[in-house]
């Protein structure tokens, strides 16, 4: 079996760690195996969920015959069927998030991988859909602990590609005819189009959604890039280039652009009550993580 | 506008390099810091909102090159020394003349009162101020303050020195080519002195005529043999604008500053007076003589000469020489025979047995001639006047002629048998003339017999002596004619001081053209240049002020 090999990308401990966590989503699609993830279906399960009228066709065994005896008439006690929950990882591979040390792509495959690792150890259905400049579907999705290194294979080999657009992959997503899940979209959100198409494009997924945010030290603040005088910003996905003079009115309006950039961003995420983590990529994963279930930012 | 320091092709062939050096210069500015980041969208954001995208922030690369130009451009325009004046304005050039006349009485601190007290009549941009030294020089130029102009004259006096105003208001018109000056003179010039054409000559300030005077116009020494001792003879000759004879004991004198009994001077006729039987040491020593009294122009009552030191000669002797040589180089002290150290050669033959040595003295009966070969050809005058000082008066038959021919290397030939026939005859004239010729054929100066105060004495060789004024006959231009008809002469103090009048007048170009710059604009054009240069610095390349 594949998962008995150690996969380069799978750090033992981490996954051991982001073990006490779980993906809980307040009511996951119906349709899925029975787990651990409550659904609006009725059915098989364990926890009493309400009576109904006997019709014909209804599970015999359901009948409650003490009611029988009180009222003359048949009911069938109904459960509340738990289903697994479809996590949906949408993986960004564009060319902006190799271009630093150490990558943004870098931690973005080990954060899908933690989160994926979460939702195959309480046996919901994980699929990986990597995005650049298109979304790619090709990847089956994948159900058990013994499908974390499948996952950390679907997660491991994907090029730098540039003119990246992630509201066409949203778009794209959002359209597909899935179980209503968890989406965790990871990315840097830099978009050439703006953060308003990206917003537009998120709120297309009816799903449940986790947003990570890729970002790195010298995002908020330009000092850490440790440069001055002239630059020139050479865009990591196109041609363009930014010449300038890093004076401290430039470095002023940019912090300016940086944080309405968020802003936005944290709005959304707040008036939709979609999850939202901004990821380091230069700090170490699991502790933001772990501030990601602590503050219950998980829908 | 003009340039004081380089000429005018300079100063633009310096700007066109400058600009040129510049503008290679940018091409090796640093480039910018190239940084490779996820997105540059946020900073094209920022471009669009920051104040560093002010329209004349794109240029800042030219503006910084312009800036620069300018800043270059003023630095070596000062540096060349560039000047603005009115150019149809005349331009005013007040001379104050420090020559040895200027000392008599208060004239110097009158004629400094007069000038302080013109100066304001003039702008301060068409002005300058000439000090008539010995080498007239410009202290101060045009946009100075009369505040500083007046400063500046305080230290200022009068020395012992000849006018040099006539030969300076010759050279005005050079030196101020197409411009129109007006020249204040102040000083003691000569009354009918006519200015060039173009010039305006103005006499602000002549002093009044010297009254009463007393001094030395001439002074001398003789050097020769005295019972195989080399000995000087000191004589002076003194002047009064009174008749009354002097008397020794009217002079003081000392050697190397000590006194000399009164009774060693020996008056002659015509206020000349001789001291006798100095002897000479081995090192110079300085005589003084000094008028014991007081009258209205001082610089003529002292006067020093410095005798020469007792010389050495070491010399060759070719075999067969007449026995007259012999004995006068044995006789003389100051010549020693000694082959492996001569500096002179004495040869009858011009052959192998003659010893090779620096000069060399032959003998060349074939013409009653004697002739000096030289390589400088300034010393034919200075040999020909010599020659008539002291053999002038001679029979042409008894004394040879003489004739200075050009030569690479000095050399003198005579005819040693027709002046030995003269010694023979008892007489003294050849052994002198080859006393001085050996003396001339190693360059120690030979102090003639009698020296005027403010005559040339006999110049090195080598040192570029013009032959003309060699012999022109030394004026003493510093004289005034008083009221009453009275002459007062104005002398000079030594020697050395005539040779610095001499060397004045070599070199009056130079001082002429050694001009200083102007100080305001110097001043201004480093500031402003300096100021362009934060300006830069912080506009530009801090971008503090984006």
């Amino acid at each position: 079996m594949a998962g008995d090999a150690v996969h380069p990308l799978i750090d033992a401990e981490l996954i051991e760690q982001v073990q006490q966590f779980s993906l809980r989503i307040a009511l996951a699609g119906k349709g899925g195996r029975l787990a651990e993830q409550k659904t609006s279906a009725k059915g098989q399960g364990l926890e009493f969920a309400d009576y109904k009228p006997y019709v014909a066709g209804d599970e015999l065994r359901a009948i409650d015959w003490h009611i029988y005896r009180r009222l003359g008439r048949l009911f069938v006690r109904v459960f509340e069927e738990q289903q697994n929950l479809p996590v949906y990882i949408l993986l960004d591979h564009s060319a902006s998030l190799f271009c630093e040390t150490p990558s943004r792509f870098s931690a973005a495959q080990r954060c899908a991988l933690a989160l994926g690792a979460i939702a195959l150890q309480q046996q919901d259905a994980v699929r990986v859909f990597p995005f650049a400049d298109k979304l790619n579907n090709h990847f089956k999705a994948l159900s058990g602990k013994h499908q974390l290194f499948t996952l950390a294979e679907q997660l491991q080999h994907h090029q730098p590609v540039n003119d990246s657009d992630i509201t066409a992959a949203l778009t794209e997503f959002a359209g597909y005819p899935l179980r209503k899940g968890l989406v965790i979209v990871i990315s840097d959100y830099f978009n050439n189009s703006g953060m308003s198409a990206v917003l537009d494009a998120l709120s297309l997924v009816q799903h449940n959604k986790l947003l990570i945010q890729l970002t790195q030290p010298w995002d908020a603040d330009p000092r850490h890039l440790q440069a001055s005088g002239d630059v020139r910003f050479e865009d990591a996905e196109s041609e363009v280039t930014v010449d300038l003079q890093l004076s401290p009115a430039v470095i002023k309006a940019y912090t300016e652009a940086y944080q309405h950039f968020n802003q936005q961003l944290s709005q959304y995420a707040s008036d939709t009550g979609t999850g939202l983590l901004q990821l380091d990529a230069s700090g170490a994963i699991l502790a933001q993580l772990s501030a990601l279930f602590e503050k219950g930012m998980v829908a | 506008m003009s340039f004081v320091n380089f000429p005018f092709w300079l100063v633009v062939t310096g700007i066109l390099s400058l600009v040129a050096l510049l503008y290679a210069l940018q091409h090796l500015k640093a480039q910018p810091v190239i940084l490779r980041v996820a997105s540059v969208q946020l900073w094209q954001e920022a471009l669009q909102h920051a104040s560093a995208n002010k329209f004349w922030q794109r240029f800042r690369h030219w503006l910084g090159f312009l800036l620069a130009v300018l800043i270059a451009l003023l630095l070596w325009l000062a540096i060349s020394g560039i000047r603005f004046s009115d150019s149809t304005k005349p331009l005013h050039i007040f001379y104050l003349d420090t020559s040895v006349a200027m000392q008599a009485g208060d004239n110097m601190a009158e004629a400094k009162a007069e000038l302080v007290a013109k100066l304001p009549s003039s702008s301060s941009a068409n002005r300058e101020l000439w000090i008539g030294d010995a080498v007239p020089a410009r202290i101060l130029s045009a946009d100075s303050s009369n505040a500083v102009l007046a400063a500046s004259l305080n230290t200022i006096q009068a020395s012992s020195h000849l006018s040099a105003f006539t030969d300076w208001l010759e050279r005005v018109p050079t030196l101020y080519a197409g411009k129109s000056v007006v020249v204040h003179y102040f000083g003691s010039a000569i009354n009918d002195l006519a200015a060039p054409n173009g010039i305006a000559l103005q006499k602000d300030f002549i002093p009044e005529p010297v009254s009463v005077n007393a001094g030395i116009t001439a002074i001398g020494q003789q050097r020769f043999m005295v019972k195989n001792e080399q000995v000087s003879r000191v004589t002076f000759t003194l002047l009064s604008t009174s008749d009354q004879p002097f008397q020794p004991n009217d002079v003081s004198v000392s050697i190397n500053d000590r006194p000399v009994d009164v009774s060693r001077i020996v008056a002659l006729p015509d206020n000349q007076f001789a001291i006798s039987d100095i002897p000479l040491t081995e090192q110079p020593q300085r005589v003084t003589v000094a008028v014991n009294n007081t009258d209205d122009f001082a610089a003529d009552n002292a006067a020093t000469l410095i005798l020469p030191a007792k010389s050495q000669i070491f010399v060759a002797l070719q075999r067969g020489l007449p026995d007259w040589v012999t004995h006068f180089v044995d006789a003389n002290p100051q010549l020693t025979v000694d082959p492996e150290r001569a500096s002179v050669s004495i040869c009858i033959n011009r052959d192998d047995t003659c010893p090779a040595s620096g000069t060399t003295l032959f003998a060349d009966d074939t013409s009653n001639k004697v002739t000096f070969y030289t390589p400088v050809s300034a010393e034919q005058s200075r040999l020909q006047k010599i020659w008539r000082a002291n053999y002038g008066d001679a029979p042409a038959d008894n004394m040879p002629s003489v004739q200075v021919l050009n030569a690479e290397k000095k050399s003198v030939s005579m005819p040693l048998t027709h002046l030995g026939n003269l010694i023979a005859n008892q007489q003294a004239e050849p052994l002198l003339l080859l006393s001085m010729t050996i003396n001339w054929l190693i360059d120690l100066p030979v102090v003639p017999a009698y020296l005027a105060v403010g005559e040339l004495p006999p110049m090195p060789e080598g040192e570029g002596l013009a032959g003309d004024i060699a012999i022109k006959p030394f004026p003493l231009t510093a004289t005034q004619t008083g009221a009453n008809g009275t002459i007062a002469i104005a002398s000079l103090q030594s020697p050395a001081v005539s040779l610095q009048v001499v060397t004045a007048d070599e070199s009056s170009d130079t001082g002429e053209s050694d001009i200083d710059a102007d100080f305001p604009w110097l001043t201004i054009i480093i500031l402003i240049a300096l100021g362009l240069l934060v300006v830069e610095w912080l506009l530009i390349q801090r971008g503090h002020w984006a």
